[in-house]
């Protein structure tokens, strides 16, 4: 196992980061004065009610929104489109549904490395990568054979095919059962307890939060901003046992949920045009 | 796998004439549901075609009805002098080259306005205005243009059949998941490779929907053509069996080109679901279905 080493060194780095939509004439300021580091190796979840504009968020750091104000940089560059650094799992598996599981983690794969690495290469990264999800055998299946838990795996397993330096997830587990949502909790936090990647986690679940991060960020709504980072210090490899009883877990958890509830009143109430 | 003896004797004592004999019955006990399922669904055409030789029987006016088995005795003894084989073979010339340009304008314009605003912008006012123009009231054009012999032909049934590939192509990529192309994007897939390995398959159904469509008003424009100047086609026969009163040879084309034409539209109904069995065979399995 390698070890966790969190350093704090930041590989993405948010500075003032501001997002107005406009729609029917009206501007909507998403995101206000965001600052945000994350560190070369830490597991980082933004966490907040819905429409607080985490989603958002994660989709300017994928380079897949352009932001409107402030400074995003990944390793001091910055962020200008989608890019092979920076993979994205998302909420609703985005698999290509003509293709089978095994094309399906190998796409990424086959768009540059086919020259040098060759199939047999691609294949037994696929296989290695399937195993890795607990999916092997399931190589020639089709996504819509598949239960959802076994679709994100595969979703994850692709993301994960062209070794991205950051790892974006959004909201991954909030299609799936509860039951299910526990066990991909527990499988990601394997993977990244045994690979250290960097990951950024976008939830508005606070135990999911507490449980999988070394830092929690959480973010107010209207307009999204980070109003508070906390560590989470509960001691790692959490993955092999439950951490739910643990009594500092259980304080992080009153703690946060006194934190959120104060804006997710606000967001209830607030009535959109 | 719990390894049962009792499995193992069963097994061994299959013998190959069994295994055979399974196979077969098998066979054709899947042949015979086949069977019987396309007759769950043919039967109404097999009352239609009854009922149509009964009422010819009871008017009794050739002119007027003739009786399906004469209909099918015109077309088996112009099948056997040739006469037949020459016209749908021209007709189905005709409207496969036009359809084959069609499909080959069509799809990737389609696909390119979907794609790209400029593309759109540039093309969009255009085809909404050409759409609606009734390609029948082209053919007299063409002919000026590009004279009485296939070209013009061809040129019609290519303005006819272009549109609804076109149309529901661009359809087709205007609805593609934000997600699929998302997802693509952050693993390096440049403009080329996503049009062709993520648009394009995501796309296809509506494409194959659109030749499906096209397929139809090919043949409605190429009778149209073949009526108003040719010397073959199955457009001619109709209109020759009018013009000698024979309303047995009007009939004979009729049901030729039913016939051509129900093949043509099962055949794109087979490939697509076989192209695209994620999306046609959605349906099938309710909960399956996203």
């Amino acid at each position: 196992m390698r070890t966790l080493e969190v350093s704090s060194r930041p590989v993405i780095r948010a500075r003032e980061v501001g997002k107005a939509f406009s729609s029917r004439g009206q501007t909507v300021q998403v995101l206000e004065n965001l600052n945000l580091d994350i560190r070369q190796g830490e597991f980082l979840s933004l966490l907040g009610p819905s429409g607080c504009g985490k989603s958002t968020f994660l989709y300017i750091v994928g380079g897949l929104v352009p932001l409107s104000s402030g400074e995003l940089l990944m390793e001091n560059v910055p962020i200008r489109g989608p890019s092979r650094d920076r993979g994205i799992v998302f909420q609703e598996p985005a698999l290509f549904p003509w293709l089978s599981v095994a094309d399906n983690v190998a796409f990424g794969l086959k768009l540059h490395v086919a020259g040098r690495r060759g199939l047999a290469g691609i294949t037994a990264s696929v296989r290695e990568l399937l195993q890795l999800v607990g999916l092997e055998g399931f190589e020639r299946f089709r996504p819509d054979e598949l239960s959802g838990g076994m679709k994100q795996r595969v979703s994850i397993a692709a993301c994960l095919a062209t070794d991205p330096k950051v790892l974006l997830m959004d909201e991954p587990f909030g299609a799936l059962d509860a039951q299910t949502r526990g066990v991909m909790q527990r499988e990601l936090l394997r993977l990244h307890e045994t690979s250290g990647r960097t990951t950024l986690f976008v939830t508005h679940d606070i135990r999911e939060a507490i449980l999988l991060s070394d830092r929690v960020a959480v973010m107010s709504a209207r307009p999204g901003t980070v109003k508070e980072i906390i560590d989470i210090e509960l001691p790692r490899p959490r993955w092999r046992h439950r951490q739910e009883d643990n009594p500092d877990f259980l304080r992080l958890e009153r703690y946060f949920n006194e934190l959120l509830e104060h804006d997710i009143r606000e967001v209830m109430t607030y009535a959109p045009e | 796998m719990v390894d049962r003896p009792e499995m193992k004797d069963s097994k061994t004592s299959i013998t190959t004439l069994q295994a055979v004999a399974c196979r077969v019955v098998r066979a054709v006990l899947a042949l015979f549901n086949r069977v019987a399922n396309f007759l769950g669904r043919a039967y109404s055409m097999i009352v239609l075609l009854v009922l149509w030789e009964l009422i010819a029987l009871f008017i009794n006016n050739p002119l007027f009805l003739p009786r399906l088995s004469e209909v099918l005795e015109t077309i088996w003894t112009s099948l056997a002098n040739g006469e037949l084989v020459t016209d749908i073979g021209a007709s189905m010339f005709r409207c496969l080259a036009g359809f084959t340009l069609a499909l080959l304008i069509g799809t990737p314009l389609g696909i390119l306005m979907g794609w790209s605003p400029k593309w759109d912008n540039f093309w969009n006012f255009i085809i909404s205005f050409t759409n609606p123009i009734p390609k029948l009231g082209l053919i007299p054009l063409f002919i000026l243009w590009l004279g009485i012999g296939e070209a013009s032909k061809i040129a019609v049934i290519l303005a006819g059949a272009m549109f609804p590939i076109l149309i529901n192509t661009y359809n087709g990529v205007k609805g593609v998941n934000k997600f699929w192309i998302w997802r693509a994007a952050t693993v390096g897939t440049n403009q080329v490779e996503m049009l062709r390995k993520v648009i394009l398959n995501a796309a296809l159904p509506h494409v194959l929907t659109g030749a499906r469509l096209g397929m139809a008003v090919a043949w409605i424009v190429l009778l149209g053509a073949e009526m108003v100047a040719a010397q073959t086609g199955l457009g001619f026969r109709i209109l020759y069996g009018q013009q000698t009163f024979d309303t047995r040879l009007v009939f004979s084309g009729l049901l030729t080109i039913a016939v051509i034409g129900f093949t043509f539209d099962r055949l794109i109904v087979a490939l697509s679901s076989r192209m695209c069995r994620w999306y046609f065979s959605r349906e099938d399995e309710p909960g399956a279905a996203q």
